[in-house]
């Protein structure tokens, strides 16, 4: 080996694509431009930008779906690239067949998928379902079905993109923690608009700026400036993901205003059929992107209707600064609980403006900056 | 360690060979995938393999056998069956063949993989198909007691030729539609229209023998003569190289051209 132990080797990477304007005339626009950097087995990449920063396309040209304009990439070892949970996957075949065509369609060999076979199975939580047609799992089997196949995969290299932010909360931990342990075999590269997904993750950060002009920064995480690029990246939504249809509650309306000792947040739902045990909830996450509280209200046990649902949300719990807010609805599936968000678009609110407080809430740590029932007591006066 | 290396030149041919062949078995995992899938929709799927071929020919049987009297010197189910399973050997592989890439956007977006290889696991799947129609032919000649005979080897050769005939036009097209995307409604006609210059239902004995040599530069014109041939003795034309010749280029043809698109189809679908 030359003593060189770079599993990924990117140098003056550019890529410009030409769009026509109306005058028939070709102007360029650069996705990456200039990029240079290397790997070493065994780390693991975060690349973080704003929508348009060239991020995707990092991916695909490591993926070799796209082109490169200019530079190389010089890559010792198998890439797997998981550019999108289920591609490939056929509704009509069976979850079985669909393990299969998916393990195969991602270059493994069928006796390989066979000796992992039983675990992808086990992991998915599908149970007798695997033998039937993938289109009458519920939304949420399918997506455990296709992270079980991604897990059981072995590569040298493991690109991500994006695929981490979908599926209910509980299935999403077990996939991180299976990730965790693939990690210290394989090297992974992450792109990811949940910040906190990608400081969990990674030890090395990749920036790419939306202005090719400005560059990017290749920096391990420690060093990594998060609070000034936090306002850019946490005002980014995720791709929209409807995985709420098939549930038969529906989110008629949302909306959170100012009271008196904080917020007052408002949801308006329809029940569309009948009892099921389902509860409704509310996350808050704060500007990073971390849940940091989830709250439920009791048991929908509900007749067909529209139903008003209120929460307070008093300062006191919080710290300053921007959260958000996002509702879902929790219930059984085969025995395992299951956490849907009921809309992509959560709600924000913030605190610590006003004041109340004679000390800057902004200079202190703590995710939460609840005001607890202290006693001060003066007990030598002097 | 397989160390690989990405960069913005093109490809040596060869190289690409090499990955093809690399890849060989995702043409195999296309080809059952669409395969699975065709047949897990339905239990007659595979009853409109045989039923389509059946009703063809029926129509001509009664159309241009009993109405027009065509003359054949064996039965005309015969001649007409021998036609109607390699025309639709060739409609199939060229026009999903030509759809390949539009078809399976999805996976090219997010995958690698040779692209050759979709429009090839085309050929794949119409193997299977041709294998059942042809059972059945080989049915029909017991029926009328063909005896069986050495020149029937002629099949091999007929059939390599027509599948590379039509992957190599479903190539062609498959690259000019990367460009332009309209193209596609060229196969539709190309079908159409190609099957009237092809002496598929009607023998070649009612062209005048003064034009008869230039239906032969049409490769699937001298293919499936060259089955009848083979199989019913029938004389076969020197101008049918031709044909053969030019279905030959084609095929090349359309290797080289796809190969050279084939980087530009994911930045440009």
């Amino acid at each position: 080996m030359m003593g060189n132990s770079n599993i990924l080797e990117v140098k003056g990477l550019t890529k410009v694509f030409f769009r026509t304007t109306n005058e028939e005339k070709k102007e360029a626009f650069y996705a990456l431009k200039d990029l240079s950097f290397d790997l070493k087995k065994g780390q693991a990449l975060g690349v973080i930008g704003k929508n348009g920063s060239g991020k995707s396309t990092l991916l695909n040209i490591l993926s070799n779906i796209v082109r490169p304009s200019e530079g190389e990439v010089l890559v010792r070892g198998k890439v797997l690239s998981i550019l999108d949970i289920g591609t490939g996957m056929h509704p009509d075949l069976s979850g079985r067949e669909n393990v299969f065509l998916r393990g195969e369609l991602l270059g493994m060999a069928k006796q390989d998928i066979q000796k992992v076979y039983s675990d992808i199975v086990d992991f998915s939580e599908i149970g007798d379902f695997i033998e039937t047609p993938v289109k009458h799992y519920s939304s949420g089997m399918f997506l455990r079905l296709a992270f079980a196949i991604i897990v059981h995969l072995k590569a040298d290299i493991l690109l991500l993109d994006e695929v981490l932010s979908v599926g209910d909360i509980g299935f999403r931990e077990k996939v991180k923690h299976a990730l965790r342990a693939m990690s210290s075999e394989t090297t992974l590269i992450i792109v990811s608009h949940e910040i906190h997904t990608i400081r969990e993750f990674v030890d090395t950060i990749l920036y790419l700026g939306s202005d090719k002009e400005m560059g990017y920064i290749f920096s391990p995480k420690k060093d990594f400036p998060f609070d000034k690029f936090a306002a850019d990246l946490s005002t980014i939504q995720p791709e929209e993901v409807s995985i709420y249809e098939d549930r038969d509650v529906v989110l008629k309306n949302q909306k959170v205003d100012e009271n008196n000792t904080g917020h007052l947040a408002q949801f308006t739902l329809e029940i569309t059929s009948g009892a099921k045990e389902v509860y409704f909830g509310i996350q808050v996450f704060n500007d990073l992107d971390v849940p940091i509280l989830t709250s439920v209200c009791q048991e929908l046990k509900a007749h067909k209707g529209i139903y008003d649902v209120e929460v307070s949300l008093e300062e006191s719990l919080f710290g300053y600064g921007k959260y958000t807010i996002q509702c879902g609805l929790m219930f059984q599936e085969n025995e395992a609980w299951t956490v849907l968000p009921l809309s992509t678009e959560k709600m924000t609110i913030s605190y610590g403006e006003k004041g109340s407080k004679s000390y800057p809430k902004e200079v202190f740590n703590g995710i939460l900056q609840p005001t607890l029932d202290w006693t001060l007591t003066l007990t030598n006066p002097s | 360690m397989n160390a690989r290396v990405i960069t913005s030149r093109p490809e040596k041919f060869r190289s690409y060979l090499k990955k093809v062949w690399h890849y060989r078995s995702m043409a195999w995992v296309l080809a059952k995938r669409d395969i699975k899938i065709k047949y897990a929709q339905s239990l007659v799927g595979i009853g409109w393999v045989v039923l389509q071929p059946l009703v063809a020919v029926a129509v001509y049987t009664i159309f241009f056998s009993r109405l027009l009297n065509l003359d054949t010197a064996y039965p005309y189910v015969l001649f007409v069956v021998s036609g109607v399973i390699f025309w639709s050997l060739f409609n199939y592989i060229f026009s999903q063949g030509s759809n390949a890439l539009l078809q399976n956007q999805d996976l090219i977006r997010k995958l690698y993989f040779p692209r050759v290889l979709l429009p090839f696991s085309k050929v794949l799947v119409a193997i299977t198909e041709f294998v059942i129609v042809f059972g059945l032919f080989l049915g029909l000649l017991v029926f009328y007691g063909i005896p069986p005979s050495l020149k029937w080897l002629v099949l091999i050769p007929v059939f390599l030729g027509i599948a590379s005939f039509g992957l190599g036009l479903a190539l062609l097209l498959s690259a000019a539609t990367i460009r332009n995307r309209d193209l596609h409604h060229f196969v539709p006609f190309l079908i159409y229209f190609g099957i009237w210059l092809t002496p598929v239902f009607y023998p070649v004995t009612i062209i005048p023998s003064a034009y008869a040599k230039w239906l032969y530069v049409n490769p699937m014109a001298s293919y499936i003569q060259w089955f009848r041939w083979g199989f019913f003795s029938e004389p076969i034309h020197t101008f049918s190289w031709t044909g053969i010749l030019l279905g030959l280029i084609v095929f090349f043809a359309g290797i080289f051209v796809f190969k050279a698109q084939e980087a530009k189809i994911a930045d440009s679908l």
